[in-house]
């Protein structure tokens, strides 16, 4: 029974929501709007979850003194420092209400603006860098495919921009005419290729998991 | 002989870093030609009836705000001096930080009324589920607004909205990515058949092409797309230095930032071609 | 980023409800500063910025998650549901139910949430699966129909294009031929990369030869991302240093207390907060750097 029901509920939960796609309003809205609701829930639940593996990981490096155990500590610090300065936030505890009794924002906005946002920007556009780097060291006309990668790809940078230095109209004309077809057509086409395969797969992998085929999740 | 993976990759990095930084300080201001994308983004907002409601969704976070935020600001500036009225939500939990501020610095602008003019229903975690509960009734999904924390049945707004999508004239999703406007297509633009339009990162701008214009009825590429909307949203007006919110100081500063970026393309593609040279001389060298 | 004004007054060191503050400039200053300097070499301010954004990142999604996905979606639902007054309608979707069907549907799912993070303490429990199943189903249903529908029924009817009206020949003359080539580009190379991922038949002469038609249109596309992707690299990294120069701003100098006006603006800008966390970064990287070598030395 350990995987009879839930291979069931998986079943059931499914053809529940495929019902209500090809019906409109009544009975099957609501048990959709419902499970779709369960899934938000499960889905916030699972990232909780995740927090406590975080934890469990951390701490384990902590007590075995691994070399960078102390920023481990300030990962914990600013973990739990700002988790109970939200939650505190959240249900209005130590007076932090809104002049109008809601729920207030403000020190997680301090800390989301100061902290936060920053940092999560600053990461991603070291990849600025990154990019640069790898294309000068492996980006290479060794072939047909990677010379047509390479000059759709320098056509692309070059048309979606302005031209750096003054060039003849009739060159930046090209280069904006070239890169506009390359885009509108060409890379259409892959596109759509890309998209229609890998919805194929998905609407595979869908049906074997509402056929109950598919159970590789309830694995161990 | 040396080759070329044998150069410290750091030169690299200094190289693009000086590039970036001199042509910043010196940046120009210089007007772009406009795409059709662009063009049919704004005519699908231009030629929307003073009143209707628009579905606009955050789905971006810091790492993804400097190019969505600027279309971000423009969108709402163009939605609310046209009158038409706004529900706003989020699937991206880093959202509703920029929401809350864009929000409360232009509604008022336009001496728009919350709850009558506009609703902010903050974050709805699940991804592709929120936007599927989102899609089959926004009052189901959202208990609370985001602002006020009042059911969302207690605004005049809301009672203009049904299930599937009723009352909702439009969507745009200014996405970052999964889950994003490719999402939305899927999940409300094909079922209830609402028009949709989007302003995406330069990563997922190549997917846009092909869903438009059946399913997407406009859309805004990247930092360019940005820079395009924001000249059509401020024509005739200028520039504001002491004021880096106002529209006009954000399109020139788009603009500026285009210098830098097509400098930073042109010595990218030049590090390419010195890397291939260096590579084809070293190959036929050992050769 | 939000971006920063170019006020001129000075802002509070500290002050909540604003956007920026004097501390807040400096840390930002520092966190921004920090990674960058990881593009020299791994050290320790990288790493304690890596740290912080673990920590702060977890805990920000968390609350979002909880106050939106847990208070929002269970408690709020519930309490709207008993405040329902006796007559009134509650609707599940656009259908009105009983109030207390609502608030037991979303007890059971408050339960199976419980059982969900039962994992944490339990790895190997059937009741963590009983949620994980529905969650599975409901997501592969919702996936399989919406994109279906979407991404297979309507991409392949937009890829059906209306040939243009021509004025004589098959593509017609002037722009009505090159709108009804491109289209013929079109379908062409997105038959062709479909039919590269055919692995049913051995490639002969004739599928071969599709598949390198198909093989050249997706290494474009691939091109066009890549181009795509650096445009996107790289407005990031501008906006960050647009964010870094708008601290040198005389507000956030740290003549700003004294005479901001009379002294030179250049001087007002060099003792600014990314200049100063810029020199005590590499200050700190050369004397690392100094001490490591020195360690080696004496190791060897």
């Amino acid at each position: 029974m350990k995987r009879e029901i839930p291979i069931l509920l998986t079943i059931l939960c499914g053809w529940m929501v495929i019902t209500a796609f090809f019906t409109t309003g009544g009975v099957p809205a609501a048990w959709n709007d419902e499970l779709l609701a369960w899934g938000v829930i499960f889905f916030s639940v699972a990232f909780l979850l995740g927090i406590g593996n975080l934890v469990r990981i951390n701490l384990k490096q902590i007590s075995a003194r691994h070399p960078d155990w102390p920023y481990k500590a300030i990962l914990l610090f600013v973990l739990f420092a700002y988790l109970g300065i939200g939650v505190a936030e959240i249900h209005g505890w130590f007076g932090w209400v809104a002049a109008d009794g809601n729920t207030e924002t403000l020190r997680r906005d301090w800390i989301y603006n100061r902290v936060f946002a920053p940092l999560q920007a600053t990461m991603f556009s070291l990849l600025a860098f990154y990019i640069a780097s790898a294309a000068f060291r492996a980006f290479r006309a060794r072939s047909t495919e990677a010379t047509l990668l390479l000059i759709a790809g320098a056509l692309v940078m070059m048309g979606q921009v302005p031209m750096p230095i003054p060039v003849p109209a009739a060159v930046e004309t090209w280069i904006a005419t070239t890169q506009a077809f390359l885009m509108s057509v060409v890379n259409t086409a892959g596109q759509k290729a890309v998209i229609i395969g890998a919805t194929l797969g998905v609407l595979a992998t869908g049906l074997r998991i509402v056929l109950g085929i598919e159970r590789s999740y309830l694995s161990e | 002989m040396a080759t070329v993976t044998d150069i410290d990759r750091r030169w690299v990095f200094l190289i693009m870093g000086l590039v970036v930084l001199i042509t910043y300080i010196g940046g120009v201001a210089k007007d772009l030609p406009v795409s059709e994308y662009v063009d049919a983004y704004y005519k699908t907002i231009e030629d929307l009836p003073a009143g209707s409601v628009v579905m606009l969704s955050a789905d971006f976070d810091p790492a993804s705000a400097a190019e969505l935020l600027p279309m971000y600001q423009a969108t709402i500036h163009h939605l609310l001096r046209r009158d038409i009225r706004i529900v706003n939500v989020a699937t991206w939990p880093a959202a509703p930080p920029y929401t809350r501020r864009w929000f409360d610095q232009i509604a008022p602008q336009y001496g728009k009324v919350y709850g009558t003019d506009w609703l902010e229903l903050g974050f709805l975690p699940g991804d592709d589920v929120a936007m599927g509960q989102i899609g089959g009734s926004i009052t189901s999904a959202f208990a609370e607004d985001a602002r006020e924390n009042k059911p969302i049945t207690d605004f005049p707004l809301t009672a203009e909205l049904s299930s599937n999508m009723g009352g909702i004239v439009l969507l745009v999703s200014l996405s970052a990515g999964y889950p994003g406007i490719l999402e939305w297509i899927a999940q409300v633009g094909g079922r209830y058949d609402v028009p949709i339009l989007t302003g995406t990162t330069a990563v997922q701008t190549p997917d846009l092409y092909a869903y438009y214009p059946s399913q997407c009825s406009g859309f805004l590429g990247a930092a360019t797309g940005a820079t395009q909307y924001l000249q059509l949203v401020t024509v005739g007006e200028t520039e504001v230095p002491d004021d880096p919110d106002n529209l006009a100081t954000v399109r020139a500063s788009n603009q500026r930032r285009m210098f830098v970026q097509s400098w930073a393309h042109g010595i990218l593609i030049l590090l390419i071609i010195v890397g291939n040279v260096l590579y084809f001389r070293g190959r036929s060298q050992t050769a | 980023m939000i971006p920063l004004a170019l006020q001129q007054a000075a802002p509070e060191f500290f002050d909540l409800s604003s956007n920026m503050d004097g501390v807040g400039a400096w840390m930002v200053c520092f966190f921004t500063l920090a990674v960058y300097s990881f593009l020299y070499r791994d050290n320790a301010f990288y790493k304690t910025a890596e740290h912080v954004f673990v920590g702060a990142g977890t805990a920000f999604f968390a609350l979002q998650y909880y106050e939106e996905g847990i208070k929002g979606a269970i408690w709020e639902h519930i309490e709207r549901a008993v405040n329902t007054a006796p007559g009134e309608i509650f609707e599940l979707g656009g259908y009105a139910v009983d109030p207390t069907v609502a608030i037991v549907l979303r007890c059971i799912a408050a339960v199976l949430g419980l059982m969900l993070l039962s994992r944490l303490f339990l790895p190997n429990s059937w009741m963590a699966r009983w949620p994980l199943a529905i969650m599975v189903g409901v997501y592969a249903a919702l996936k399989m129909t919406g994109e279906t529908q979407s991404k297979l029924v309507l991409q392949v009817k937009g890829a059906m294009k209306p040939w243009a009206t021509t004025d004589g020949g098959l593509l017609g003359s002037g722009e009505v031929f090159y709108q009804n080539l491109s289209y013929v580009i079109l379908l062409v190379g997105l038959i062709c990369a479909l039919l590269h991922f055919v692995f049913t038949f051995q490639r002969g002469k004739t599928l071969g030869g599709i598949s390198r038609v198909g093989v050249v249109t997706l290494m474009i596309t691939f091109g066009s991302m890549f181009g795509f992707t650096v445009l996107g690299r790289y407005a990031l990294l501008i906006e960050r240093l647009d964010n870094l120069a708008g601290f040198t701003a005389p507000a956030y100098s740290l003549l700003a207390s004294a005479d901001s006006a009379g002294a030179s603006s250049r001087v007002s800008q060099l003792i600014s907060p990314p200049w100063i966390v810029a020199g005590i970064l590499v200050l700190g990287l050369l004397i690392t750097r100094a001490s490591g070598e020195s360690d080696s030395a004496s190791a060897s």
